[in-house]
């Protein structure tokens, strides 16, 4: 062997040790997963378990978990630097459509979820939430209906049987009632505006996007929340949100307010941790109906928020993270844990077959919430996504709620701003 | 002196040239190059030039912003430096074995976080069962007042939370300096006038005239710095009707709630001039009382 083939060999090996070495770190990294609540990181801490036990023991995760509000900033920065960014992040719906102002940054997932059959599984309103024209961007977590929580304990005390609250007129009466104890009915909230509108199939923004498309059911959303507020049948939380901590320490113990409209998270993650003590005390019913032009009450349920799954679309683990993903969708065992550790109603129907899913809940006076929701599913409308929907809901709920509930400003003065500040 | 010792100066003031240009010059361009490109957030932007700059003259959210901070920075200086003056003095005539204890409790507000103290403050300002409210409102015959909520009373909130914070470290700056003025010139006004006003306007003031300024310097960088504590009381927004948005606050919506970096960027180079505007009163105003022959 001459000097050259030796070097030769030697070089060969080299290179092979250096591919090997490459190869083996590549496969040793972690994926890295970002949640947006620290209840969340617990679920999914025990679903890599799970996945490196049942699926791919050779499977990592590193699992960072930031505050809702704050996810998001993080997660601007590290996609507008590309400065470390996750390879799965859970988003919330709401927050997604910063995102559709030019090109997404996360992978299209329409072939896989096709190939994986989730979209025959997924709630079809809830598949087309992380979704642009005919790409699909993120899978939800959450069927994410809305209801009606109300406190079982006050309702008896003040003789309110909420099977006669099957319409929102009979919601205002009930509430009217009331309001001559000085008892408020119900907590008020911003989002209650996107819910409502929602609930009468109207929405911020309509398919060709243009805001406000039905202006006039718009206007008499804020009309009828400020009527509310003004007859004292709702309250307005000190800081004006339903999510705050503070109204769970004060108004709701306190019994101030009877009843919070809600998506299944919200009773299953923020009324269970925030008011332990409060359990047995609550009950949920469908929303009440809006009753149409020709007197026929409508869907009893309606949507807002929720968070999804997505895969950054530089990340350089794609695949092991789509498998992953695909993996906690469709497992049943996954979509159990969800309800039953108390933080979603998953939106895959094929687990909704599970008697766990079914089972009575102690906190919410032992009804059966898995099947209120399962009933409620089909009548869960769609969100149109855009662009500027982040916006629209930051600036009501900041800029606009108090000033339209305070009568500061009229319905019709607040769409008019908020389309010159969207420049719509 | 040989060349090692000529140049050591070069060597210890290195530390201070890398950091400041890692963490202030080097941002700044960046920033400065951000403000210049689109606001995509994805892949690569595009130039647009002074497209940001010219979106944020037509934009009536940033004027409002920028009343905002200029309304909450003369308020706080109009209410932190009559009262540092005048708690100054209180504590000058305190017990001096005393005067080190009072010292320390006024400098607690200033030495906590910002973020802390605003948590804090959602305690003061909480609209019904607040202690502002249980205290000084409803005893007095008056409604609850929803400082965090009421657009009329929102600027108030943070002016407030200012003016606790700083008020105590002011204090502290003017009462050392106070405690430098030579007592001749006291005993020389003694022979002319006994009145307090005379003494508080022909000595002390104009001894203090250094400090004043570097007080309403350093209040004013703060007050438009501010971040944490407003974002902690409105949760990164203005509050209703924009009541509360500060130039930050709003630079903060721009680039993180609604993604717009490249437009963040550029009302973070247009807080320079305001800023530059204010101080340069400042200065202008210090130079003329220096000129009017100010003793000291």
């Amino acid at each position: 062997m001459n000097l050259f083939t030796k070097l030769h060999s030697v070089v060969q090996m080299f290179g092979a040790a250096a591919l090997l070495a490459a190869g083996s770190a590549v496969a040793a990294e972690p994926v890295n997963l970002w949640i947006s609540s620290f209840q969340d990181k617990t679920y999914y801490e025990k679903m890599v378990k799970e996945y490196q036990a049942k699926v791919d023991s050779e499977f990592k995760a590193d699992i960072q978990a930031f505050g809702f509000r704050e996810m998001p900033d993080k997660l601007a920065i590290a996609i507008k630097t590309g400065t470390n960014p996750p390879d799965i992040v859970q988003l919330d719906e709401v927050l997604f459509g910063t995102y559709l102002a030019d090109e997404v940054p996360f992978v299209n997932l329409a072939e896989r979820v096709q190939k994986a059959e989730l979209d025959k599984g997924i709630v079809p309103q809830r598949l087309k939430l992380f979704a642009k024209g005919d790409a699909i961007y993120g899978l939800p977590q959450s069927l994410s209906a809305m209801v009606l929580y109300y406190r079982t304990d006050l309702f008896k005390e003040h003789g309110i049987d909420p099977e006669d609250i099957s319409t929102w007129d009979d919601f205002v009466d009930t509430g009217r009632e009331l309001a001559k104890k000085n008892q408020a009915l119900i907590a008020l909230d911003p989002t209650y505006f996107e819910i409502l509108l929602r609930q009468k199939g109207a929405d911020w923004f309509d398919r060709a996007g243009r805001m406000f498309p039905d202006e006039a059911e718009a206007e008499s959303v804020m009309n009828w929340l400020y009527m509310l507020n003004d007859e004292g049948i709702g309250l307005i939380p000190e800081r004006a949100s339903i999510f705050d901590p503070v109204f769970f320490s004060s108004m709701v113990n306190y019994g101030e307010v009877l009843s919070i409209i809600g998506a299944d998270w919200y009773g299953l993650d923020m009324i269970q941790q925030f008011s332990p003590e409060l359990k047995g005390k609550w009950g949920v019913m469908p929303l009440p109906a809006w009753k149409d032009r020709f007197g026929v009450p409508g869907r009893r349920t309606s949507t807002f928020a929720g968070q999804g799954l997505l895969i950054y679309k530089n990340s350089k683990k794609i695949e092991e993270a789509w498998k992953f993903i695909e993996w906690v969708m469709k497992n049943t065992d996954a979509n159990v844990e969800r309800f039953v550790g108390g933080n979603s109603f998953p939106a895959y129907q094929p687990a909704w077959k599970d008697e766990r899913l079914h089972q009575p809940n102690a906190y919410f006076s032992n009804q059966k919430f898995g099947d209120l929701l399962t009933q409620l599913a089909p009548e869960v409308p769609e969100v149109v996504m855009h662009s500027k929907r982040p916006q629209a809901v930051f600036l009501f709920q900041e800029n606009f709620f108090s000033s339209v509930m305070y009568g500061q400003i009229s319905p019709k003065e607040t769409i008019r701003q908020m389309r010159t500040m969207l420049k719509e | 002196m040989n060349f090692a010792r000529r140049h050591a100066v070069y060597g210890l003031l290195a530390p201070f040239f890398i950091l400041f240009i890692c963490f202030w010059l080097a941002p700044l361009i960046g920033g400065v190059r951000m403000s210049l490109y689109s606001d995509k957030l994805f892949g690569e932007s595009s130039f647009v030039g002074l497209q940001h700059y010219q979106e944020l003259l037509e934009d009536g959210r940033y004027f409002k912003a920028v009343r905002n901070t200029a309304v909450y920075t003369l308020a706080s200086l109009g209410l932190i430096l009559p009262l540092s003056l005048l708690l100054a003095h209180g504590l000058k005539s305190v017990h001096a074995r005393l005067r080190p204890v009072f010292q320390f409790i006024m400098l607690l507000p200033g030495l906590t976080p910002p973020a802390v103290l605003a948590l804090l403050f959602l305690l003061v300002f909480h609209g019904r069962q607040g202690l502002l409210n249980q205290w000084f409102v409803v005893p007095f015959g008056g409604k609850p007042i929803n400082w965090l909520k009421d657009p009329d009373f929102i600027l108030m909130a943070l002016v407030l939370q200012c003016v606790w914070r700083w008020l105590g470290f002011i204090t502290f700056f003017l009462v050392a300096a106070m405690e430098s003025i030579p007592r001749m010139y006291y005993e020389a006004l003694q022979v002319e006038s006994t009145k307090a006003w005379h003494r508080f306007r022909w000595v002390t003031l104009p001894f203090l005239r250094h400090v004043l300024l570097f007080c309403l310097v350093y209040l004013i960088v703060d007050a438009f710095a501010l971040f944490s504590g407003a974002y902690v009381l409105l949760g990164g927004s203005g509050g209703t009707a924009d009541a509360g948005l500060l130039l930050v606050s709003y630079t903060y919506q721009n680039a993180f709630s609604f993604g717009k970096f490249g437009t963040a960027a550029a009302m973070s180079v247009m807080v320079a001039p305001w800023l530059l505007c204010l101080l340069w009163g400042c200065f202008w105003g210090y130079r003329r009382w220096t000129a009017r022959g100010a003793v000291g």
